[in-house]
């Protein structure tokens, strides 16, 4: 199947080729989201290695504060007496990432092989916007750390810091996105010639 | 203002960390914490963004 087959079109009802592209794009994005949020459900911490490492390099680099791996635990920090654990990986905010670029920003664009080569992009994106945002939470949460609220316990400012963080950084990474897509001369998400066919007999 | 800049990120992010937990039987702790915060910053965030779009809208005029 072409990719134009499965293209949609802005005149009418969807075709049914549209509604396939759709469908296979939902899987696409949806199938490496679910496979990772079950491959590290219950993983052993050491597997946490290939995103815990660069957060907590990128959270060093910053603070100066060093993080040590211990094998069962996380990385660590003696100094600061705080342990980075895989609750704190930030691997359910990758697969939100990718599921906001892979099915926000990549299904608006138009024709399968547009679509597939967002595929990478997004995934790289993810990876790494994960990392820089997991550093800020960590970063924020060893600058706060110090402050106590009567209203909420520690646990719950820390939680109410890491969702604010998270969510913010969301929607502004988003955000800009759309912005950077969407402009003038940059990568546009629907070209006019692809998603407007000009009809018979006119030139 | 584009309702898509706020509604897809919350879609997914509401997704990956409520239904699903909520699909496999448990929410975990501090459930009630981390949707009143979404609620809230979800909130604060559209004002904002309501308040920086009227702000612009008279800056153009």
């Amino acid at each position: 199947m072409t990719s134009e087959a499965l293209e949609r079109t802005d005149h009418g009802p969807r075709r049914p080729a549209g509604v396939l592209s759709t469908l296979v794009w939902l899987a696409l994005v949806a199938t490496p989201a679910a496979a990772v949020k079950l491959r590290y459900g219950n993983a052993p911490v050491d597997d946490y290695a290939f995103i815990l490492r660069p957060t907590c390099g990128l959270v060093s680099l910053v603070s100066g504060e060093r993080f040590a791996q211990v094998s069962g635990l996380g990385w660590v920090c003696k100094e600061l007496e705080l342990a980075v654990v895989p609750a704190c990986a930030g691997i359910n905010y990758l697969v939100v990432v990718w599921l906001t670029f892979g099915l926000g920003l990549g299904g608006k664009r138009v024709g399968l092989s547009r679509r597939l080569c967002w595929l990478p992009i997004a995934a790289l994106a993810a990876f790494g916007l994960t990392i820089a945002v997991n550093a800020v939470r960590i970063g924020l949460s060893v600058l706060l750390r110090d402050v106590s609220l009567s209203i909420i316990s520690a646990e719950q400012a820390h939680r109410v810091l890491g969702v604010s963080v998270y969510l913010v950084a969301l929607w502004a990474i988003y955000e800009v996105a759309q912005h950077l897509l969407e402009r003038p001369g940059g990568v546009s998400a629907a070209a006019p010639e692809a998603a407007v066919p000009l009809p018979r007999g006119v030139r | 203002m584009k309702p898509g800049a706020i509604w897809i990120p919350l879609a997914c992010y509401l997704g990956v960390t409520v239904v699903v937990p909520l699909l496999n039987g448990h929410l975990g702790r501090g459930a009630s914490t981390h949707l009143l915060t979404v609620v809230l910053t979800a909130s604060l965030l559209t004002l904002l963004r309501i308040a920086f779009g009227r702000a612009r809208q008279r800056w153009r005029r």
